[in-house]
């Protein structure tokens, strides 16, 4: 007994040290990159939300189509609008396993936040879908069109209620209060609450409690399919394809839009190999009918953009946000 | 006349033997997932999300929504057994179930919850089926200032349950609400109270709290209680099933219970938790021996469970009738839904109504299943209690750990978790009333939100509490729940006065 | 002992008052402002203190008797099994779940469950390993399988 367990006692301090011997040797990557061991794709927000059924829905179809050889496991870090996220990110510098998906409102939280490292702790990798936005109010408002809206709002600042979602500070309320400052009427005046979710907001204006609702124009199809709301405007620079019939609210004279986009990055000091790979990879995915199907059901549009441009985006995004988040007195000294 | 041909149909749908499996599957991972505490219908709904892609979409819906009802029962049986709210909605049921196994009447407890949520599962779902459209004009009626008004009627409900010290009730209300208030400020984006920690922008969650408090608290002092060598073997005292004495207490608390769960639960934003406080509260109120409350009362247990199990059911209506979800986990089905490329909404009734009936009668099979399944686990289950403490305590630490780490995988918040459960410990020592605190601490947001949405709405008018009827209403009855305390009094003893000066 | 809870009651408000002065009022904000509510709960925690006061007061005066015997906060097994917490919280990710858990479970098994080592050490091992395997393989849940195994799962799989 005593000798066959020393023998395996052996074995195992002898396998134990070729493991660990194993990692050291291991080679450090030549010209092309490939995941050596499991990916984790991250996600920005908690099980079960819309950013956190996409990445899931895209880790699926890598695994489904074999697109990495590899497998991918999906881990949530939520809270601080993505910036755990970006924390855990920050642990694993240069490591090309660690991808995160992030929601638009990660380059508002950093600046509202005094965070400006954020933006030196990622490697934009691509921007993934957009979810267009728009002026929603009930199907019996007075209000027909954006230019209505501008001249309620002239006349009183508090005619028209407005109800934005998720957070105080981001893209949505900056909207509005940009919006405001179009029509020339005083942003402070404007009455704007915030909520957890668009589904809150419609609710209230179903329910008259407001006016307006800054939300999706995928997820409130059916409300308008069955009469019950209808879209002022789109806030984008283009009508959004498939909903050509929404003007947008930059046509109509007023030139805000925002982009509600989702982002995939990588942790800093990645090579430009582990970039163009999963920039690849990544393309491949959203080929894909899973995924493609699934962004139409949600109303969202898929982009196909690369990393450089990605990167251009976001520091524009980055600027823009900055320079309303600053006018508007929202960043916390 | 169609609606009957239909509902038959849904049942032929949802009985067939692969949905059957389903609703099977799906009520006995729910029930395991409920277990953890901290990892809900919500994680366990989005994990099986991949696995329904290729399913057909009423059986997809069916195994998710047995899943839904499998967590909540799961959620119940930790909490009776080891002090460990799986849910938040089992908080409350913390209070009376436990002691109720203390006493060795956990099988009891257990049956209860089950029948109870059996029960008012099945009358929600009636009312769910019949009164979805009325039901969602009620919804849509409550605005900020209406959510106002009903935050401060569920706190004078509530100051029902002061017991001994209403000082210590007070504190530990705004406790709760201090406790609430820590993380981002809704309305302007401002920390508040986060210490300069990035973990704590979003608040401390919910589960950190409960779980802490309850499960971790309990552990402490049963260890302590261990070491001293008040070992206390729990007897089960008489049968493991429910007397017809249980059956008599627990009649109206479960009819009560469904009532006010299903119609709170109706309203989006308001969940199982708060319906199982005012739940609560009402039994206390209208019970003959309010004493007994907290030390193992089965109308405590009853009422709770059952409605937390109506407001289940209730926050369908919502997202069937209007296609706006009301809870997390509605929201999550909701997804599904639309991924399957159904949009629930004011006309899937009419457009869909195979699909709506089939998902009304698998919400009622998944009740059925859920007591079918859950009535011989009891047996079961209690077995746990036998477990020596010494072995059962830690794994409850574990436990409490396991289900906070997988969600938020986040270290931080376990040392949280930690520091909750010793405050947890201090708090039971100190005679602090736990139900008012954990009201502060749901309502907390909802109050302060509320009221300050309202009066942006308004532009800073006050008035507009008053000019509406259901808030006005709900201020009214509220004033009258605080002084009625008292003011009875003082009216009877001006009567023994008057009638002492006459004589 | 109301007394310490009032006072503590009423350090705890004074504290949160500090912290409510020190939050961000943005220009943007509405009527009431992130302050408002917050100060508010100061004033009903010092309600409650002085109710509470008032209270005792009040008892002590009507029972000449001594206050019977609360049960008094011991500290321990609550600081060391707190500490041993602490430390499996702390090396939780990276020597791994199964691993931490079941060291964790064995001391504490050990010393509340004396004397039965073996079914300790069963239970021990058992419960780490099983509950590793449904949640984080079966279930997909996140628990960290630490460096260690990480190495080694790695390596055979090559």
């Amino acid at each position: 007994m005593r000798t066959i367990r020393k023998a395996a006692l052996m074995k195992a301090a002898l396998l134990g040290a070729m493991a660990l011997g194993l990692l050291v040797v291991a080679p450090a990557g030549a010209a092309e990159w490939k995941p050596s061991r499991n990916v984790e794709l991250v996600v920005g927000a908690g099980a079960g939300g819309s950013i956190d059924a996409q990445a899931r829905l895209i880790a699926q179809a890598i695994e489904r189509h074999k697109l990495i050889d590899t497998t991918m496991t999906v881990v949530n870090k939520p809270g601080a609008g993505s910036s755990q996220a970006i924390s855990y990110l920050g642990g694993h510098a240069g490591d090309g396993h660690y991808i995160t998906l992030l929601a638009s409102s990660w380059i508002g939280t950093a600046i509202l936040m005094n965070k400006p490292n954020t933006f030196k702790e990622v490697t934009p990798l691509a921007r993934l879908f957009d979810v267009p936005l728009g002026f929603i109010v009930k199907a019996d408002s007075p209000l027909k069109t954006t230019k209505d809206l501008a001249e309620a709002l002239k006349k009183d600042p508090g005619a028209y209620r407005f109800a934005i979602s998720t957070t105080a500070g981001n893209n949505n309320h900056l909207a509005v209060l940009r919006f405001a400052q179009l029509v020339g009427v005083d942003p402070k005046k404007v009455r704007v609450i915030v909520n957890d979710s668009g589904a809150t907001s419609l609710t209230q204006m179903l329910g008259g409690h407001l006016e307006i609702c800054v939300c999706g124009i995928g997820d409130t199809q059916s409300l308008a399919k069955a009469g019950q709301i209808r879209y002022l405007g789109s806030l984008r620079d283009e009508p959004i394809p498939g909903f050509e019939n929404i003007p947008t609210v930059k046509s109509q004279g007023y030139d805000v839009s925002i982009a509600t986009f989702y982002t995939m990055v990588a942790p800093k000091g990645v090579s430009p190999e582990i970039v163009g790979y999963w920039t690849d990879v990544l393309a491949k995915a959203i080929a894909t009918p899973e995924v493609k199907n699934a962004a139409e059901q949600l109303g969202m549009t898929i982009e196909r953009v690369d990393a450089a441009t990605t990167a251009a985006f976001i520091t524009n995004e980055r600027e823009v946000t900055s320079k309303r988040l600053g006018e508007f007195g929202f960043v916390q000294k | 006349m169609s609606a009957i041909h239909y509902i038959l149909q849904g049942f032929e749908t949802a009985l067939l033997p692969l949905n059957l499996l389903y609703v099977f599957v799906g009520t006995l991972l729910g029930t395991i997932l409920g277990i953890l505490p901290g990892i809900g219908p919500v994680a366990g709904i989005a994990l099986l999300m991949p696995v329904t892609y290729g399913m057909d979409p009423t059986s997809a819906l069916i195994l998710l929504c047995g899943m839904y009802y499998g967590a909540q029962y799961g959620g119940s049986a930790t909490a009776i057994l080891i002090n460990t709210p799986g849910e938040a909605s089992s908080m409350i049921t913390c209070i009376d179930g436990y002691q109720m196994a203390r006493k060795g009447r956990a099988g009891a407890a257990l049956a209860v919850s089950a029948w109870g949520s059996f029960i008012a599962g099945t009358l929600s779902v009636i009312g769910l089926a019949a009164l979805a459209t009325a039901l969602s004009k009620l919804a849509l009626s409550f605005g900020p200032a209406e959510y106002f008004g009903l935050m401060i009627f569920s706190l004078a409900a509530v100051s029902a349950l002061s017991g001994k010290s209403p000082g210590m009730s007070i504190i530990a209300v705004v406790t709760g609400m201090m406790i609430a208030t820590i993380g981002l400020d809704s309305q302007t984006g401002s920390t508040r109270f986060t210490l300069g920690l990035q973990d704590l922008e979003n608040g401390l969650a919910f589960p950190i709290i409960a779980i802490g408090l309850f499960a971790l608290g309990e552990v402490f002092l049963t260890l302590e209680e261990k070491s001293q060598g008040k070992t206390e073997i729990i007897k089960l005292s008489g049968s493991t099933w429910m007397t017809r004495e249980d059956w008599r207490r627990s009649a109206g608390p479960i009819v009560r219970g469904g009532v006010i769960g299903f119609f709170l639960g109706v309203l989006p934003g308001i969940g199982g938790v708060l319906a199982s406080i005012i739940s609560y509260a009402t039994e206390v109120r209208l019970s003959k021996r309010p004493q007994e409350f907290g030390q193992g009362a089965i109308e405590g247990v009853a009422g709770p469970e059952a409605a937390n199990n109506a407001a289940a059911s209730g926050s369908f209506v919502p997202m069937l009738a209007m296609g706006i979800p009301g809870s997390v986990t509605t929201a999550v089905l909701l997804g599904v839904l639309i991924m399957f490329g159904i949009q629930p909404g004011p006309r899937m009734i009419d457009d869909n109504p195979g699909l709506f009936w089939g998902l009304v009668n698998s919400m009622y099979v998944g009740n059925v299943m859920l007591l079918i399944l859950n009535l011989p686990l009891i047996g079961l289950f209690v077995r746990i209690l036998y477990t020596p403490t010494g072995i059962l305590m830690p794994l409850v630490l574990v436990f409490s750990v396991i289900g906070i780490y997988a969600t938020d995988t986040n270290v931080v918040e376990l040392e949280f978790l930690l520091a909750f459960g010793v405050l947890g410990y201090i708090f039971k020592k100190i005679e602090m009333p736990i139900a008012p605190l954990v009201l502060g601490l749901v309502l907390g947001d909802t109050l302060e939100k509320s009221f300050r949405q309202a009066l942006i709405l308004s532009g800073g008018d006050p008035s507009i509490f008053v000019k509406s009827p259901i808030c006005l209403g709900l201020l009214l009855v509220s004033l009258a729940c605080f002084l009625l305390p008292v003011v009875l009094p003082l009216l009877r003893s001006r009567e023994i006065a008057e009638s002492a000066e006459n004589a | 002992m109301p007394l310490i809870v009032a006072g503590v009651a009423a350090l705890v408000a004074a504290l949160y008052f500090y912290g409510t002065t020190q939050i961000f009022v943005s220009p943007f904000a509405d009527p009431a402002g992130p302050r408002a509510y917050p100060y508010l709960l100061v004033a009903l925690m010092l309600v409650g203190v002085v109710v509470l006061s008032l209270e005792h007061l009040k008892a002590r005066r009507e029972t000449a008797t001594a206050p019977r015997a609360e049960s008094a906060i011991r500290w321990s097994p609550l600081l060391p099994v707190s500490a041993w917490t602490l430390v499996y919280i702390l090396v939780f990710e990276w020597l791994g779940y199964p691993l931490a858990t079941a060291i964790y479970l064995i001391v504490l098994m050990t010393v509340f469950n004396p004397g039965k080592h073996r079914t300790n050490l069963a239970v021990s091992l058992s419960f780490a390993v099983i509950s590793y395997v449904l949640l984080a393989v079966l279930l997909g849940a996140q628990l960290p399988a630490g460096h260690v195994v990480e190495a080694l799962t790695n390596h055979f799989r090559g």
